[in-house]
Formats: C-alpha cells, sequence, structure tokens
C-alpha cells in the first residue's frame, strides 16, 4: 500500500500526486471523500463536467454537507488520473450521511504552527505553507516524505486531534482493510494519512453510518471557494492557483502571468505602467520572494510589488482587480443529462426565457411581470437567487441556489406548487392583519391567484379584531383589495390617538403607521388629536403636525410649532418627529419651509442656543445636494420668487453659487446648514464672485476657471488683491503659468508687494520672463529681493555668487541693528532697529521681534514683516489696530481678501 | 561635545554591531546587513541576537517594511509616503543606518533646493583660482552616496519644485552624474539608492513627473488607526524628545489615552464607539501634532508645574495647537470637549473637562 499526503486545493500536491500516479501506475486509488457519493464519481468525471463544481449532501429538512472541487484539487486529479489509465476508484472517508451528523468542531489551537513559523520568520502559516512545500520545487517522493514527517510532527501536539478526525481514521483504515488489493494508493489529507501510515487509526472503532443522505453534484464557483475557511492552500485565490497548476507548479511564470495581467488591467483603467513596469513589478517580488525565503514569488509578494510598481503606493484599486485576476468569476458545470431535479430544471429553463444571469457575482436587471413573478416566487420558495431593491432586482447565483433548488424538491416538483404550500402553510401561523397582508402581498407578487384569495380573506378576520395600530398600518399598504384596504384605514384612524400614547420604544412604528395613514379620508380630525394630546409621543405629534399640511392654516401651525417647541422636555424630540417627515417633502413644500424659517427667526438667542442641538443633529442628514435645494427654498420663500438657475444648468456658475451663499448667509439656516457642494467644474467670470465663496472648497475651481478665461484687463484690475491672497496664489501660478499672455499682466509694475511675490514665482516657471524680471528687480523692496533671487538662479554661477555676495553685505551691514533688535535694553532703541530691517533676509529675526514683550517693539515688527513680505502677522495685526495699520500702510500693503 | 540628538547609526550602534556579527544571509553589495538583518533591526526581534536586544524601531505592517527594503536591493528608488507622524522620516533613517551604516546622507527638500544642491556644486575660491579641478567640488550628499556606494536620502521630495526634481530623473535611471566642467562621469557605486519621503499634505506627488514617479516604487505608510498601537508610538517618541532634550517631567498614561483618543476621534468624525458624530476640524490632526502636544505638556509641566503632565498641561498644550491655524477648529474643539467628553464618566476624562473648559474660556 502506498500513502500520498496532499493538501486540500493545493496545486503542488496534485501535480505531484498526478506525477507519482503516472510513473507508477496503482492497481487501486481510494481517494478522501464520502463513500456514499461513490456513484457520483462517472458525474464528476463526465466530459460535460467542468469543476469548480461540489458534492452537496442532504437529508430532507435536516442537514447538509457540502465538498468543492477545483479543477486542481488532488482528489479530483487522482481521480481522473484513474479514469484515463483506467485504474478502479473510489471515496473511503466516512459517509457524508455520518458526516452531517457530527458538524467538524473548532480546529483545535495550532500552538505549534505558529512557533514554527515564528522561528523561521514566516508572517503567516500561509506563508510558510506556499515556501516550504507549494514552491518548494520537490519532486513527489521528497514531497510525500517531507510532508508525512510533518503531519506526525503536528499530530504531536496535544489536543490537536479532533473526535470526529479519529472516528474519520478509523473507518478509513476499515475501508482499507475491506477488501485488501495489493498496489492500493491512498489519496488523503497529510494529517490523517500520517495515522493510516503509522497505524494509529483501529478500525473497529469505526462508526456505523447514520440514515441514508441525498447526495448530488452541483455547479460550484471561484469565489465560493475562496471563502471557504479552514483549507487554506488553492482557496484564497483559485484562479492563480489554477494558473500555477497550468504552469506546471511554476509559482514564478504564474507569477509573471499575473503581473502582466494586472498591469493589463490598470492600463484600462487609466493607471500608467507598461511592460517595464510590470516587468520592475515582477522583479520586486522575487526579492519580496527571496526576502521571505521562497524559491519563488507568490500572490502576496505579486499584491504588494503590483501597489508599489505600479500604483504609487495606493492599495485601493487592486482590491476588485486582484479579485478578477487571482480569484476569478469562473462557475463550474454538470453534465446536464445527469443528476439534475425538475426544480433545476424549471430554474435553468426559466432563466434562460428570461434572459437572467448564471454568475457567481452581483447583478441588476429589470424584470418584466412574467419574470418578476418568477423571481417573487424562488424568493417566497426561500432558493437565495433575487432581492428586490427599490424596483430592480439583484440577482446572483451561487452554489447554494443549486442546494436549495435540491433541497426544495420535498416540498413540490413546481416552483408554483412550493410556493403555494409555502404560502399556505403559513397562514394558519398568521396572528395579525399586518401578516396575513404580507402573505397576500407574496402571493399576489408571485401570481398565485387561489392562495392570494384566501390570504386576503384570512386579513380581513383577522382586521376585524386586531388592535395593533402597527399592523394595521402594514395591512392597508400591503393589501391590494380596496374595499379591504378602506376598511383597514377606518379601523387604524379610529385606534390612532389611544395607540400613539406610548413610550420611546414604541413610537417609531407609531411613526410609520402615521406615514401610511396621511392623507386617508377623514385623517386630520385624528392626526390634530395626536397632535393637542398631552400624553401622545412627542415625536408622534411632531410628525402629525408636519403631514397635516395643508388641512391646517399657517398661523395655525406656526403657532402649534412655537407651542410645542416651547415646552422644554419633549421640544427636542417634537422637532426630531417634524422634522423626520423627510426632506424631500420639507424641501418640496415651500409652507413647511416657511413655517421653520419663521420659526427659528422668531426664537430668542437663548431659545435658539437650546433648540440647536437638535436643529444641527436633524439638518447634519442632509446630502449636499438637498442642503442646497433647502437654501434655494429659503432664498425663494423669502424673495417670493425663484432667483436661483435650476439645477439643469450645465456648469455651476460661480455667480449663482456665490449668490446662494450670499443669501444663505443672510438666513439663520446658513448657520448650520453645511454647504458642502460637489466639486463640479465651475464656471467664474467675475472676481467679485470669488471674494463671496472665499472659504467655500469650490474656490479652487473657480480661481483657476477665472485665470483662465479673464482678460489681461481683468487680470490688472483684480491682480493686486487675488494674487495677495495665500490660498489664491499657488492656483494662479499653476493656472496662469501656460497662458500666452501672463507676462503682459505683470509686465507693468508696481505691484503690492505680497501679489509681487506670486508674480516672480509665475517668471520663475516661464524661461521667456527674463526681462520682467529685470524690471522687478529695479523695485523697492521685498519686491526686488525676490526678483534678485530669480534671476540669479536662472543666472550663471558667477551671478549666484554675486547675489550671495551681496545677501551677505546686506546681513553684515545690518549685523548691529540685527544686535539691537535682539538685545537693546530700550524697547525703542529695540523698534528702531527692528524699523530698518525691512529685507526678505530678515525675516526670522522680526518674527522673533513679533514677539517682543513691549507693544511697540511688536507693532514695529509687524510693520517690517509686512515690508519684508511676510504677511502672516498682518491679518492679527489688522484686527486689533486696523485704523492704525492702514493709515500706516495705505497703499503698500493690500487689504486681504475677505 | 554631546550633540542634542543622536543619529539612528549612533543610537543603535551596538544592535548594529550584533547583527553584523550574526547575518547567515546574503547580502547585495555595498550592503551592510542582509534585507532579512535590515527587517529584523527595522522591526525588533524577540529573541536577542548575539546577545543584543533589538528594539522595534516601527510599528506597523511588516509587509510593507519587507517591500521597502526589497526596493532599495532593485533597479528603482524607494519613496516612502504618508501623513506626517506616519513614521516616513525615521523609517528612512532607520533604513539608511541598517543598510549603509549612516543616515547622515541627507538633503531636506524645499522649495528653494537647487539642481546644484542635488548634485554638486563649487567651491568658489578654488573654482577661480585653480579652475575646474576635483578639488574644487562641493559634493553633495548624493553625490557622496554614489561614490562610496550607500544610501542617500532626499526629505520632503514634493517640495522641491517639479524642474529641480527632474534632476534625478538621470542619477536615478543611469546611476552616473555628468560632471561636464571636468570632461567626466560619476558613475554610481554599487549599493547606492535613493530613499525619498513624501508628505500628504504637501504638494502631492502627482506633481512629480511621470518620468521621474516611475524610477520610484511608492510605500504608503498608513495613519495608525488602531488606539493602542497610536499610544505605543507616541509614548515612544514622546520619550524619545524627553531623553534628547532633557525634559524630565511624567507623561502619564492616562494623559496619552485621552489625547490619543480624541485625536482619533476629531480625524474619524466619530467617536471610537461609532454612536456619536463628531465635528472634525480641517487643520491638521496627525500622530506627529499628537506627539508635539504631549511633548510642549512635558515642557509646560516641567517649566511652570509639577514635573507631571496633567489635564491642565495637556488641555493648554492641545489647545495652544489647534488654535494655531483656524480659529475655526477651536470651536469645534469646544464642541467636542462640552458635547462627547461629559459623557464619560471616568475620573481621568472629568478632571480633562475641567482644565479644557476653563482653558478654552480664557482662550488661551
Amino acid at each position: 500500500m502506498r500513502i500520498f499526503p496532499i493538501r486540500h486545493h493545493s496545486p503542488a500536491s496534485a501535480l505531484l500526486l498526478e506525477r507519482s500516479i503516472e510513473a507508477d501506475p496503482p492497481r487501486r486509488i481510494l481517494v478522501e471523500g464520502p463513500s456514499d457519493a461513490d456513484a457520483l464519481i462517472p458525474v464528476l468525471l463526465d466530459e460535460g463536467t467542468e469543476p469548480p463544481v461540489a458534492i452537496l449532501a442532504w437529508r430532507p429538512g435536516g442537514p447538509t454537507a457540502i465538498y468543492p472541487f477545483a479543477p486542481y484539487s488532488p482528489e479530483y486529479v487522482a481521480l481522473r488520473a484513474a479514469k484515463r489509465l483506467a485504474i478502479p476508484a473510489r471515496f473511503f472517508d466516512i459517509p457524508a450521511s455520518t458526516a452531517m451528523d457530527r458538524p467538524e468542531s473548532e480546529t483545535a489551537p495550532a500552538d505549534l504552527e505558529r512557533e514554527i513559523c515564528a522561528r523561521l520568520g514566516y508572517g503567516s502559516y500561509e506563508e510558510f505553507w506556499e515556501a516550504s512545500f507549494e514552491a518548494g520545487g520537490m519532486d513527489a517522493e521528497t514531497f510525500a516524505r517531507l510532508f508525512l514527517d510533518y503531519a506526525r510532527l503536528m499530530r504531536k501536539e496535544p489536543g490537536r486531534i479532533p473526535e470526529l478526525d479519529r472516528l474519520r481514521e478509523a473507518f478509513m483504515a476499515r475501508e482499507i482493510a475491506r477488501e485488501p488489493v495489493d498496489g492500493t494508493l491512498v489519496v488523503c489529507g497529510a494529517f490523517h494519512a500520517a495515522a493510516l501510515a503509522d497505524g494509529e487509526a483501529d478500525p473497529a472503532a469505526a462508526p456505523e453510518p447514520g440514515p441514508r443522505a441525498e447526495v448530488a453534484v452541483i455547479p460550484y464557483s471561484f469565489a465560493r471557494l475562496s471563502e471557504q475557511a479552514g483549507y487554506g492552500a488553492g482557496n484564497r485565490a483559485p484562479r492563480f492557483y489554477q494558473r500555477v497548476h497550468g504552469e506546471g507548479g511554476d509559482f514564478r511564470r504564474a507569477s509573471l502571468a499575473t503581473v502582466l495581467d494586472l498591469s493589463a488591467r490598470l492600463r484600462e483603467r487609466g493607471w500608467g505602467g507598461g511592460t517595464a513596469d510590470a516587468i520592475d513589478a515582477y522583479r520586486l517580488a522575487r526579492s519580496l520572494g527571496a526576502m521571505r525565503g521562497r524559491s519563488a514569488p507568490g500572490l502576496d509578494e505579486v499584491r504588494e510589488a503590483a501597489t508599489a510598481c505600479l500604483l504609487q503606493g495606493n492599495p485601493a484599486p487592486l482590491r476588485d482587480l486582484l479579485g478578477e485576476s487571482a480569484i476569478g468569476r469562473e462557475t463550474g458545470r454538470v453534465a446536464s443529462r445527469l443528476a439534475r431535479s425538475p426544480l433545476q430544471d424549471e430554474f435553468y429553463a426559466e432563466a434562460r426565457r428570461f434572459a437572467l444571469p448564471i454568475v457567481d457575482e452581483p447583478r441588476v436587471v429589470k424584470a418584466g411581470r412574467e419574470a418578476s413573478a418568477f423571481l417573487h416566487r424562488l424568493k417566497i420558495a426561500e432558493i437565495p437567487y433575487a432581492t428586490l431593491v427599490g424596483e430592480k432586482w439583484r440577482v446572483r447565483w451561487t452554489p447554494a441556489t443549486d442546494a436549495a433548488l435540491l433541497r426544495r424538491i420535498e416540498m413540490g416538483a413546481t416552483l408554483r406548487e412550493v410556493c403555494g404550500r409555502v404560502i399556505e402553510s403559513r397562514l394558519p401561523a398568521a396572528r395579525s392583519a399586518g401578516q396575513a397582508a404580507e402573505l397576500a402581498w407574496d402571493a399576489g407578487a408571485a401570481d398565485l391567484p387561489d392562495v392570494l384569495a384566501r390570504a386576503i380573506a384570512r386579513c380581513a378576520d383577522l382586521a376585524a379584531e386586531d388592535r395593533d395600530l402597527h399592523s394595521l398600518a402594514v395591512a392597508a399598504r400591503r393589501i391590494g383589495d380596496d374595499a379591504l384596504r378602506r376598511a383597514i384605514l377606518a379601523r387604524a384612524l379610529l385606534l390612532l390617538p389611544e395607540a400613539a400614547r406610548v413610550s420611546d420604544d414604541g413610537a417609531s412604528a407609531v411613526c410609520e403607521a402615521l406615514r401610511v395613514l396621511a392623507g386617508s379620508p377623514g385623517f386630520d380630525e385624528a392626526f390634530r388629536r395626536v397632535l393637542r394630546d398631552e400624553l401622545a409621543h412627542p415625536r408622534a405629534a411632531g410628525l402629525a403636525l408636519a403631514l397635516l399640511r395643508r388641512s391646517m392654516s399657517d398661523d395655525e401651525r406656526l403657532s402649534e410649532l412655537s407651542f410645542r417647541l416651547s415646552a422644554d422636555p419633549s421640544a427636542a424630540r417634537f422637532l426630531e418627529g417634524f422634522l423626520s417627515a423627510g426632506w424631500r417633502t420639507l424641501i418640496r413644500d415651500r409652507e413647511l419651509v416657511s413655517l421653520l424659517d419663521r420659526f427659528i427667526e422668531s426664537m430668542g438667542m437663548d431659545r435658539f442656543l437650546k433648540v440647536l442641538p437638535v436643529l444641527r443633529r436633524a439638518f447634519s442628514n442632509l446630502t449636499p445636494a438637498e442642503a442646497r435645494r433647502l437654501v434655494e427654498r429659503v432664498v425663494e420663500v423669502r424673495s417670493g420668487a425663484t432667483t436661483l438657475p435650476s439645477r439643469k444648468a450645465e456648469a455651476e456658475t460661480a455667480e449663482s453659487l456665490a449668490l446662494a451663499i450670499r443669501e444663505a448667509e443672510r438666513t439663520e439656516l446658513a448657520a448650520f446648514v453645511p454647504l458642502r457642494l460637489d466639486p463640479v467644474p465651475v464656471r467664474c467670470d467675475r472676481f467679485e464672485d470669488l471674494l463671496a465663496i472665499r472659504d467655500r472648497y469650490i474656490f479652487p475651481f473657480a480661481v483657476m476657471d477665472y485665470c483662465a478665461r479673464a482678460s489681461v484687463e481683468e487680470m490688472r484690475r483684480t491682480r493686486d488683491r487675488l494674487w495677495s491672497d495665500s490660498s489664491a496664489a499657488p492656483l494662479v501660478v499653476a493656472a496662469l503659468r501656460k497662458r500666452p499672455d501672463t507676462l503682459a499682466i505683470v509686465e507693468d509694475p508696481p505691484l503690492a508687494p505680497i501679489a509681487a511675490r506670486t508674480a516672480v514665482e509665475l517668471c520663475r516657471a516661464r524661461p521667456d520672463s527674463e526681462r520682467v524680471l529685470r524690471r522687478l528687480a529695479a523695485g523697492p523692496l521685498p519686491v526686488c529681493r525676490w526678483a534678485e533671487e530669480a534671476l540669479a538662479e536662472r543666472g550663471s554661477p558667477a551671478q549666484r555668487e554675486a547675489y550671495r555676495h551681496r545677501c551677505e553685505t546686506l546681513l553684515r551691514e545690518h549685523d548691529d541693528d540685527v544686535r539691537s533688535a535682539r538685545r537693546a535694553e530700550d524697547p525703542r532703541d529695540r523698534a528702531a532697529a527692528v524699523a530698518r530691517l525691512r529685507d526678505p533676509l530678515f525675516v526670522p529675526v522680526l518674527r522673533e521681534a513679533a514677539r517682543d514683550p513691549d507693544e511697540s517693539v511688536r507693532n514695529e515688527a509687524a510693520l517690517s514683516l509686512a515690508f519684508a513680505g511676510d504677511d502672516s502677522l498682518v491679518e492679527e495685526w489688522m484686527a486689533h489696530r486696523r485704523v492704525h495699520l492702514l493709515a500706516i500702510l495705505g497703499a503698500e500693503i493690500p487689504g486681504r481678501m475677505p | 561635545m554631546e550633540a542634542i540628538r543622536q543619529s539612528a547609526e549612533e543610537r543603535y550602534a551596538s544592535e548594529l554591531a550584533a547583527l553584523q556579527a550574526d547575518d547567515p544571509y546574503p547580502r547585495p553589495p555595498g550592503w551592510r546587513l542582509s534585507p532579512r538583518r535590515v527587517e529584523t533591526f527595522i522591526l525588533g526581534s524577540e529573541r536577542p541576537v548575539g546577545g543584543v536586544a533589538i528594539a522595534s524601531k516601527y510599528v506597523g505592517d511588516r509587509a510593507l517594511v519587507q517591500v521597502a527594503i526589497a526596493t532599495l536591493a532593485s533597479d528603482r528608488a524607494l519613496l516612502l509616503v504618508g501623513e506626517p507622524g506616519t513614521g516616513k522620516s525615521r523609517l528612512s533613517e532607520h533604513l539608511a543606518a541598517a543598510v549603509s551604516g549612516t543616515s547622515d546622507l541627507m538633503i531636506q527638500g524645499t522649495a528653494g533646493t537647487t539642481e546644484d544642491q542635488i548634485k554638486y556644486s563649487w567651491n568658489y575660491a578654488l573654482l577661480l583660482a585653480q579652475g575646474p579641478s576635483e578639488g574644487a567640488i562641493v559634493k553633495s550628499p548624493l553625490y557622496r552616496g554614489m561614490e562610496t556606494g550607500r544610501l542617500a536620502r532626499i526629505e520632503e521630495i514634493t517640495r522641491i519644485l517639479p524642474e529641480v526634481q527632474d534632476a534625478l530623473i538621470s542619477v536615478l535611471s543611469e546611476k552616473s552624474v555628468a560632471i561636464p566642467e571636468l570632461g567626466r562621469a560619476l558613475h554610481a557605486a554599487r549599493g547606492f539608492n535613493v530613499i525619498a519621503t513624501a508628505n500628504t499634505r504637501d504638494r502631492g506627488v502627482n506633481e512629480m513627473s511621470t518620468a521621474l514617479r516611475r524610477r520610484f516604487n511608492f510605500v504608503t505608510l498608513p495613519v495608525l488607526r488602531d488606539l493602542d498601537t497610536e499610544m505605543e508610538v507616541v509614548e515612544r517618541r514622546v520619550r524619545e524628545l524627553q531623553t534628547d532634550y532633557d525634559v524630565r517631567a511624567e507623561v502619564p498614561r492616562d494623559v496619552v489615552r485621552i489625547l490619543t483618543t480624541l485625536f482619533q476621534e476629531l480625524r474619524d468624525g466619530r467617536t471610537r464607539d461609532g454612536r456619536t458624530k463628531v465635528p472634525s476640524p480641517s487643520g491638521v490632526l496627525s500622530t506627529a501634532d499628537l506627539i508635539g502636544v504631549l511633548f510642549h505638556g512635558a515642557i509646560l509641566a516641567q517649566q511652570f508645574g509639577a514635573a507631571r503632565v496633567t489635564a491642565e498641561e495637556a488641555a493648554r498644550s492641545l489647545v495652544g495647537a489647534v488654535g494655531k491655524e483656524k480659529p475655526e477648529d477651536l470651536r469645534l474643539l469646544r464642541e467636542y470637549v462640552e458635547t462627547v467628553v461629559p459623557a464619560r464618566g471616568e475620573p481621568e476624562w472629568r478632571a480633562f473637562h475641567a482644565a479644557a473648559s476653563r482653558v478654552l474660556r480664557e482662550g488661551t
């Protein structure tokens, strides 16, 4: 007897096993797999079957067990080789019927494995496995021997062998011994192989088979395979390991193929990187592999190298791509002429008829009436395939779909029958009108008229005595029968005032009911009673007020709102209920907006501050678009007309945004409506609009657009103010760098000092700006210094040296001033010295002086700093001594933009 | 004279010597240690090597560090990208110390960095006296790295003007610098490579030219999201700063925990339990800022307090740091202190609340 230890889903195991079988064909092969599924081996090996597939075992209404096979699973490869070489082969593990009653316990703690990994320097067991066995480059014999030894070591760890494993090993030993054949090859997991090889298993302890189970082969998918926990190896990236298998176990080639595939996919999505980059990435993967002691790089190395080489360190784009590239979307196929149940036949036929996708990834489809009924039936029959999202269906085939189809056969031979049974069996259990109505709705959706009629009758019976508001509201929403619906609504309204007296726990249900009931005949009377009832839950009362809308006069509503919000303990919850009417409703309803606006305006500061947290919380739920709409609404309500362009306008104009923001700022709403607008391309023609949106984050877009389009005259008019703005300046430089007529804007000094700094930056970026720079260099401080510096930068080494020399001279000349600015005893001396240091070279000294204990020195420092072009302190000083500074500075220092 | 701050190779001289003595793995040409030993140096080792305990110098993803090291042995240069406080510069320094035995070959990138500073410039006195000669060359750190086959570092590469950055392209692709004045070129000795760092808050890496970007492998160092990890990093850095600057005030764990929690919550815009929305300031809230706040708190405590950082110093230093960029952020901080903090009943949080609201009221 020969024993070949394998790891499940390991391509190396599969390849070496296949080689071993071919080199020395055995006379019989026993494969780890449920022995009661032997009859399915021909199905597995049929030409029409393509892995991944799985053997599913189940007992009607009972437990299940599943055994997946990938194309590179050693068990599958062994069976295939056996067929090719005409060697008898069968499964010899405990029957699925026995295994399914003994759920696998959690794998025992693998301290030993952790210890081995840590000692050898591997981060995880997977890494260790891949480096040592998978990509170890061994021959079959060495692999089998080492792996078996490794498994023996593992088994020695106390508490390592679960009870189920002992039973399985006993069963396997008995199967081997049952009809001994010379030249038997045993293929099973290394852990068990060690027990069998060493005679540790006791055939007498084999368990008795459980009650018979149904078995079938179902299609499986790589996506599911990658989710199967507890096996490792090939599971986490089936497609990658299939590549490895296809390349004869060569990880290098598989990794290279994956890197190339990835880089091609990345290029499609606009991430640069040609083949040369891909090669660099592959090289990095190899050296990473070498660092980790591997003979070839694996999936982890590919992922990390691609992130560093192709994606500039940003792993996000890989998440999807690596899924496609390494996990794969392949779904398996089972030979259709064999082993299909009538429900499976119906499912596949209908799916084909309605062109529904059979792939293991989510797809969204629209379904017509018939297709929709089919999908509803699947849902009712609890066959996992489709979920309703809004008006569309999200569908995804998974192996569980086929598994459920197989299991449902006990309920009927057609979906119609199964659904009818499911609903009928639930009807007697329905205890409220709501529950019955849900069932009726299901029956209607699944197009089952007889069942529908019975469900409606049941609902009517229950509604007559139902005292639960929530259940009645659900029934009213769900039931299609008009007469019954009216009756239910009337009953619900009758119960409402009483039902609204609930604690916080019940409030949500009442609010839900209010929404259903709003607008039904006679609702306003009942709603008013809720509103006036002091015992009613405040959230319900608030919502009732909002939903009453036109059934109440504006004044009446305003006074209600005002009154309720003055009642301290319940005000917050009342407002919450009021606002929960939904922003869409609120925004659409001019009167409500107006009411809210007037209410906020009418509050005194104390009240306002108290209500503020509630308002803030409520308003923070707005999306940016809703916030904008709300502000528009407020503006509209106040001005009595639509003043803003509709959303249909192609690009936002800075003008309209500025208008919106200016208007919004006039209303108190702006205090807590966050104007987070979408970062759209913005058109901006007028400088004044820029001023208005200075603090909004669309500002950069507007500046760029403005600079790209404004005429030379316009730019000249505004350059001093715009270019002096620290947040705009870099944008200006970026936007103007490429404009042919830029220099014309700069050509005509004098510029305000800080704007001039932007001008110099601009000139730096353009080789043709020498003339302009020279002119700037002839101007006053500090402009001349920056310009000189820029000129020196592009000049000859001698010119640069000359500039450096000039700076040094200046520093030397003012040596005394620097000293007295720092140390002179008399503040007047310090101030005088500071006043003489108006050059960019002295900015560090001036900064120090700006922290001088004496105020006159600090003043002087701010002034000198301003002259030196450092405006960081100007703002602060302007705030305190606006008049003084402005008077001194005159036109020299531009006012910063508001 | 004792330096204020020791370089990595000085600080860890004994670790490096021990690793070098016990290094069975192959070394790339020009390297002092094998890649595996470099990894041990950076990540630390549970077991002493050659009798010397190897401290962990970077907390975080092992794979990232491995990618960084493998890159240095490859044709491409390494660019470490991350927010302030993610440890880019320290990782760069430690890598250089381990691979080349020196972390001194460093160019600090600024808007004023010139091509001269990257390649070489001239000693003008000698240049005038002798004409172009070997003696008159003033070698940049990069030049010296090429000459001696060691790693050169460029800090904050994205602050350098793109045109100047591009001077690196030929260095990185040809591994040589032409010196036309002398009619020769400098060819890099094996072992030379470049580690650059870039701050995501600065002008982005996207402004680097494509040609230059392709010479780099990018390793993004993540922001620390885990409370304990961030605390560990912060505590260690603050301790180091304290040793360097001889600030002895004790920084209690409670205070570190409070401030780290606060930074993480403000950064994420929600409380750690995920239940409460928190206003998120626009200003900087990096780990580096947190380290700065705690260190500043320690100085305050040393100079004016009881040599132990209390809620008082923590609050003062925090308010100073948050308010320095945008007064608006102070308002958000106040909101956080008044809404989120009072809900926490632990005595240290109560103390912090009292101190912070007082400091905020005073408007320090």
